[in-house]
């Protein structure tokens, strides 16, 4: 299988490679690509890369665990695989299995080794009229702080990284590179540019002539001002944040003047421009160390970016893709207000995920369901207690943390009815299924016990109970995979207008 | 057709043909001869037929396009509706049958449908395990 080799670079590489994971457990494909993430961010203690981590890692347990030997399924939930940079040379001499550059503790003027220059050195004095002493000062611990201008320098490092070694050992001929970043940042503004010319200037062929797309986010969020504070003792005034949203813009637009020229634009084959310009009443704190900003849906359609690249052919340089929402004057996105081929697109395999996640649970608490007893699923449940706890933790503490925040956040993302419900009518928020008159009676009604019904025809089908041989856990997800999107297509029209 | 499995059991329930007809004589005879051919034939013919219905109905329509009714007592509920269903039926048959009749009839009218309740069951329970395989939801119903 060629790989797709996915650069995640600072916070909202982290949030948008998130989001991905969730397109891809939701069955969508990322074309005959195996997905190769790579996290890229120096503030190695940021919760929501540790949490992106932990989360790729469950994904791939689980695509592991589901569809090992099982070749003939070519669609479900997890498909696509995702594997580690370390899994593909594992004498690079990487210490983790998703990040590409290592930790650096030292400040800044540290790392460029300053103290070590004469003090009247012309160096020096050109690096003081680049940086200032505060940029000198700040550790690289907690990232670039807005300060592409340092990330450049730091990043740079890369290229005699294990990560880039062990990425130059693995890559293939029909292997591609997606880079996403933002452009209002430092660390993603800093290390997009770096990795593209880095990449196009490779003494290996295959990386030298690889397809390379890559997504820019613009600004889609504000941050609280920077609060001023005064130290009790100098009576120094200091601001509590080095990065004020309000700047956001400014460098966005500086930056884009850079990536329009033709020498930028020859080096990227497909590039993806998202952003969310309408102001946030509450903005996120701005807190440098935390950063917990909520999952939002301008990462989730800057994720569909990455299919889109790996389901097309991209052989020319600077093609430029922009996203538009059908209604833009909306608080709250939703599968009627979107695209109409954003809605073709996701509509059933995200309503299809959130079936599972449903379907998933009533199977674990339902032991007398049939296909729980005929194929064996309880016993399933008891012997691959590692599996079925990794899936648990993925819907419990990613995916519906992960949704919930999409519908709690400016501007919310909320295809789905959150609260629990019996009957799934008003399943897609904006798209209400009118229940017919002899739903339950003479038709099926649409709640999970139909779900149930098309889990036992799933699991009564040949290729299931063939699937079953060679893999219990494969023909549990193959079950699910099938009835929850039966019963979408049964019931939810997502290719039609409606 | 069917006096072999319900004649011995109706006797035994009420009383034995000979005291009967030692009885009621001539009418009795009578009331003897369409009860044992007749009745027992409609009898029989209602027991499979409903309850051949009722184990359709239960494992592939409401276990066929329904995902909620596969539970040990929805199998019950099938299963004593048929039966009740078969014995109020043979009961009402019969007592509409012989109503007219001088000779006391009621009572191996009644135990004829209370039979046929019981031999209703049964037949539910055993058409059940050939019927499950084929059901969707059914298939593990009973157990």
């Amino acid at each position: 299988m060629p790989r797709l080799f996915v650069f995640g670079i600072g916070g909202t590489g982290s949030r948008v490679i998130k989001s991905l994971t969730m397109l891809l457990a939701s069955g969508l494909k990322a074309g005959n690509f195996d997905i190769v993430p790579i996290l890229i961010d120096p503030h190695k203690d940021l919760g929501e890369l540790n949490e992106c981590k932990t989360l790729l890692k469950l994904y791939a347990g689980i695509n592991e665990a589901s569809y090992k030997g099982t070749d003939q399924m070519d669609n479900g939930f997890f498909r696509t695989k995702i594997t580690t940079l370390r899994s593909l040379s594992s004498d690079s001499g990487l210490k983790d299995d998703f990040e590409f550059d290592e930790k650096h503790d030292q400040p800044f003027g540290q790392f460029l080794d300053l103290a070590s220059l004469p003090k009247n050195d012309a160096t020096k004095d050109l690096l003081s009229l680049l940086y200032s002493d505060e940029n000198f000062r700040k550790p690289l611990s907690v990232g670039f702080k807005g300060n592409p201008n340092v990330g450049s320098v730091v990043l740079n490092a890369l290229k005699d990284g294990p990560g880039f070694r062990a990425m130059e050992d693995a890559f293939g001929n029909q292997d591609r590179i997606f880079i996403i970043s933002s452009i209002f940042g430092g660390t993603g503004a800093a290390g997009f540019p770096l990795l593209l010319k880095l990449f196009r200037a490779h003494t290996k062929s295959a990386i030298r002539d690889a397809q390379i797309g890559a997504l820019s986010v613009l600004p889609y969020y504000r941050l609280t001002e920077p609060k001023v504070e005064v130290d009790e003792d100098t009576k120094q005034e200091t601001l509590s944040s080095d990065i004020d949203s309000n700047n956001f813009m400014t460098k966005t637009k500086s930056a884009l003047t850079y990536y329009i020229r033709p020498e930028f634009s020859n080096m990227y084959n497909a590039l993806y421009y998202i952003a969310d310009p309408d102001k946030q009443d509450k903005p996120y704190e701005n807190n440098e160390k935390k950063q917990e900003n909520k999952a939002h849906y301008v990462e989730l359609l800057g994720a569909l970016s990455v299919i889109n690249f790996a389901n097309g052919d991209h052989t020319h340089t600077g093609d430029v893709y922009e996203y538009t929402l059908k209604n833009d004057n909306v608080p709250v996105v939703n599968f009627s207000n979107m695209g109409d081929s954003t809605r073709s697109q996701l509509g059933t395999p995200l309503t299809a995920l959130y079936l599972f996640d449903k379907m998933h649970k009533a199977n674990l608490t339902q032991p007398h369901l049939p296909y729980n007893k005929t194929m064996k699923f309880n016993q399933l449940y008891d012997r691959q207690q590692i599996f079925f706890d990794n899936l648990n933790l993925f819907f419990n503490k990613y995916y519906e943390k992960w949704l919930r925040e999409l519908g709690e956040n400016e501007r919310g993302w909320l295809p789905h009815l959150l609260e629990e419900n019996r009957e799934y009518y008003g399943l897609i928020n904006g798209n209400s299924r009118e229940k017919g008159k002899w739903d339950g009676v003479f038709k099926p009604a649409f709640n999970i016990s139909q779900v149930h019904l098309e889990g036992a025809k799933a699991a009564d089908s040949k290729s299931l109970r063939k699937l079953k041989k060679v893999s219990l856990i494969g023909s549990y997800m193959a079950m699910c995979y099938q009835a929850v999107n039966s019963i979408v297509d049964a019931n939810l029209q997502f290719k039609a207008n409606g | 057709m069917f006096k072999g499995i319900y004649d011995k059991a109706v006797q035994s329930m009420t009383v034995t043909w000979a005291e009967y007809l030692d009885k009621n004589g001539d009418t009795g005879r009578l009331f003897r001869e369409g009860f044992t051919s007749n009745m027992y034939t409609i009898a029989g013919a209602l027991l499979i037929l409903l309850t051949l219905s009722s184990c359709l109905i239960y494992y592939y329509y409401f276990n066929g396009k329904f995902g909620n009714y596969y539970r040990w007592y929805h199998w019950l509920y099938a299963m004593a509706i048929n039966a009740v269903l078969v014995g109020m039926l043979t009961m009402i048959i019969g007592f509409s049958l012989y109503k007219k009749l001088v000779c006391p009839t009621g009572h191996h009218v009644a135990m004829l449908g209370l039979l046929n309740l019981l031999y209703a069951a049964l037949l539910f329970f055993f058409l059940s395990f050939i019927f499950k395989w084929k059901s969707v939801m059914g298939k593990t119903t009973p157990f």
